[in-house]
């Protein structure tokens, strides 16, 4: 049974130990340079601070997918909008990508609604590119983004 | 027809997969997030509507129907 729900990020960190080096390994850009590290401690000030928001999906209780986010009471250029939240991260393991996805950002944006928050921000990579999904569920494209590794 | 049937009728003419039921799990017939949207939008456009926030408890073909019905919770 499919499951989703907040958690706390200790129990998501445990868990998740198997699923981030395949979230990395698939996704990240020049692994020879720049290797996964998760700072645990900095995502766990984050909580402490109610800077960070961990939704999971779970099938009978293992951890199939996951979104990791970041919400802040007001964002910096709009200080008077309202709460708005950044994702940090998702990933949902290759077996059980045949609609969870879809159901992890409609859990998210659900959850954003009833805390009050007026914008969600996400993305994804340009080598996998979700713009036609999150299109279908409303989002609107909004940036590009660009990197250039420096050593 | 009854609306069961319909919306069986649907999901199987939109997936190419005759032999469903109501208990039918919609992630067997699909093969990414995409693909399930994308019969969600079907059924929607072609049987009623529901809200995209009853889309992460959609599981099932029966779930689809109470989805339309307004009864999934």
């Amino acid at each position: 049974m499919l499951t989703f729900q907040e958690e706390k990020f200790a129990p998501f960190f445990a868990d998740g130990q198997e699923l981030f080096p395949l979230h990395h390994q698939e996704l990240a850009l020049n692994q020879d340079k720049i290797k996964m590290d998760l700072d645990a401690e900095s995502y766990q000030r984050l909580e402490d601070a109610g800077r960070l928001f961990v939704l999971t999906g779970r099938v009978n209780g293992k951890l199939v997918g996951y979104l990791v986010a970041f919400p802040v009471p007001n964002h910096l250029h709009y200080k008077s909008a309202g709460p708005m939240c950044l994702t940090d991260m998702y990933y949902v393991l290759p077996e059980w990508r045949n609609g969870i996805g879809a159901k992890l950002f409609t859990e998210f944006e659900k959850r954003m609604r009833a805390r009050g928050v007026v914008q969600i921000m996400t993305g994804c990579k340009k080598h996998q590119d979700h713009s036609k999904l999150l299109e279908i569920l409303g989002w609107e494209n909004s940036d590009l983004t660009f990197i250039k590794v420096l050593i | 027809m009854s609306r069961l049937d319909r919306v069986i009728a649907l999901i199987a003419v939109e997936t190419g997969c005759p032999d469903i039921t109501e208990q039918t799990p919609i992630n067997d017939l699909v093969k990414d997030s995409l693909e399930f949207l994308q019969l969600m939008i079907e059924v929607r456009d072609k049987l009623g509507d529901f809200p995209d926030d009853l889309l992460s408890k959609i599981d099932t073909v029966g779930d689809v129907l109470r989805a339309l019905e307004g009864t999934l919770c």
